[in-house]
């Protein structure tokens, strides 16, 4: 589920590039101030892109630093800290968690059941920031698993779960320029991006899942090998893809952007776009 | 706001710099483009803000006759249908997309309207896939009505129209191939030989 919203890098400038690994390192950082040192292993692009997008539409100018970490032991690189990294760092957290959980649910196995101890008290934390947020995801993925248990074929349905998370994390977010048109418009384009989401990374798990005989929107629609369902939910599935994309678009345009626009567009129109043809093409061979 | 900001051009800009600025704004938010979408409140806003931004510029200059867009007569006719019908294109105007969808829910006739209905409720509730089945399967039942063909054909040319930017950037990159590369490279160690060092031993 992650890792799919990213920049397509060689189409950005330099300096386009060096603010992206600013925001990056930024929530990392933030990471590591309200939770654990540990809790930036769970580190991952998609959430950098919220920070971007959220801090983008505050007014405040950003605070850019030069720091160290441990990565990075002896250059100093590029670190943003705005305010909306922390809670884009609970987003992280709690994605990242409610992944391993369902990883537990899946395979059931020692050590997804281990990392889910280790990491319960960061995800406790993140969810008491973030009371309502935080129920919303468990519910959603009680849907969805319920969903997962009766087979359904319909993509519609399993990934309206999805998406309504992805929805309520845009929208829920707790600042004050986001006013009441603002939170509409970054519910749908939150709903539409989890919805691309969920469609990419179904196609990308097709192989995966008919292996290890787990649940897939597409094996359960079309039946046959990895590459009989490949063929045949190719049509639909890009049709899906580029529609929830489409309008995703359209409630970014309508979002007041402030700063790092040429970078958000990137992510928008290019990275988006590229990662869409990967994932129709068979190149993403399912992440994390 | 600043009205130039809105445009998103300098208070410096030409006059034609200004009508380019303003006709693109005002075709990325155009009615039709979210016509029956659930932000078009906002889009309009935008459009509407846009416009005024455009007017007040023009005044400013004291060009006269401001440029108005035609946004062009919403709504549109209903095509014929039972009074239920009626109702439900009522309910899906209003947003109650829960009661729309009941209702279309207690109908057991399904006609092509039916499924035309369908898809709108479905695609305002952001299920695109059963949408475009829906329109498919309208547009097959009644092949002559031009709104049912019209709602198919928008949503596939939606899907169609992302990643332009993509795939022309694709096209019109002559980038830095490998056969670039060494070209360069060739060319660097011509200007080396020329000032007696060498960089590539064999030519």
């Amino acid at each position: 589920m992650f890792g799919y919203i990213q920049p397509l890098k060689p189409e950005l400038k330099i300096k386009e590039y060096e603010a992206y690994k600013g925001y990056y390192c930024g929530l990392c950082k933030s990471i590591k101030e309200n939770y654990t040192n540990t809790a930036r292993f769970m580190l991952n692009y998609d959430c950098a892109v919220l920070y971007i997008l959220l801090s983008s539409m505050s007014d405040a100018d950003p605070v850019v630093a030069s720091e160290r970490c441990f990565v990075s032991p002896f250059k100093k690189k590029t670190v943003v800290r705005c305010d909306e990294a922390s809670y884009a760092a609970a987003v992280n957290v709690l994605l990242v968690c409610a992944k391993i959980n369902d990883n537990v649910r899946d395979e059931n196995s020692l050590s997804a059941k281990a990392l889910a101890l280790f990491y319960g008290r960061v995800n406790r934390r993140a969810g008491n920031g973030n009371v309502k947020l935080a129920e919303e995801i468990k519910q959603r993925l009680e849907n969805l698993f319920a969903l997962e248990s009766e087979r359904c074929d319909d993509i519609d349905r399993a990934a309206d779960e999805f998406a309504n998370i992805l929805a309520a994390v845009f929208s829920m977010a707790p600042f004050k320029f986001i006013n009441a048109a603002a939170k509409k418009t970054l519910w749908h384009f939150g709903y539409n991006l989890g919805r691309w989401v969920y469609i990419a990374d179904a196609v990308s798990d097709i192989e995966k899942d008919i292996k290890k005989n787990n649940y897939n929107v597409f094996v359960q629609r079309f039946s046959g090998g990895a590459k009989k369902v490949k063929d045949a939910a190719k049509e639909e599935a890009e049709f899906n893809l580029k529609f929830s994309l489409s309008q995703a678009c359209k409630a970014y345009e309508l979002l007041d952007i402030k700063r790092d626009k040429p970078l958000l567009d990137n992510i928008m129109y290019l990275g988006l776009a590229k990662k869409t043809e990967d994932v129709l093409k068979g190149e993403t061979d399912g992440s994390v | 706001m600043d009205p130039y900001k809105i445009l998103g051009v300098n208070p410096s800009a030409t006059d034609a710099e200004i009508k380019t600025a303003y006709r693109r704004l005002a075709k990325k938010y155009h009615p039709d483009k979210y016509r029956g979408h659930d932000l078009e409140d906002l889009a309009g806003e935008r459009l509407k803000a846009i416009n005024e931004a455009y007017d007040t510029i023009q005044k400013q200059r004291q060009q006269g006759g401001g440029y108005s867009y035609n946004s062009g007569g919403a709504g549109g006719a209903y095509s014929s249908g039972s009074a239920r019908f009626a109702e439900i294109r009522n309910a899906i105007a209003r947003g109650d997309l829960t009661q729309a969808d009941a209702m279309l829910d207690a109908l057991s006739e399904r006609t092509a309207e039916w499924h035309y209905l369908k898809g709108m409720v479905l695609l305002r509730k952001g299920w695109y896939d059963g949408a475009r089945q829906h329109f498919a399967t309208a547009t097959g039942l009644d092949p002559t009505n031009t709104e049912y063909a019209n709602a198919y054909n928008t949503v596939n040319r939606s899907a169609g129209g992302y990643g332009q930017a993509y795939y022309g950037r694709q096209a019109n990159t002559g980038g830095c191939g490998v056969c670039d590369m060494c070209a360069g490279l060739m060319c660097a160690d011509c200007c080396c030989e020329c000032m007696g060092g060498d960089c590539i031993r064999c030519c």
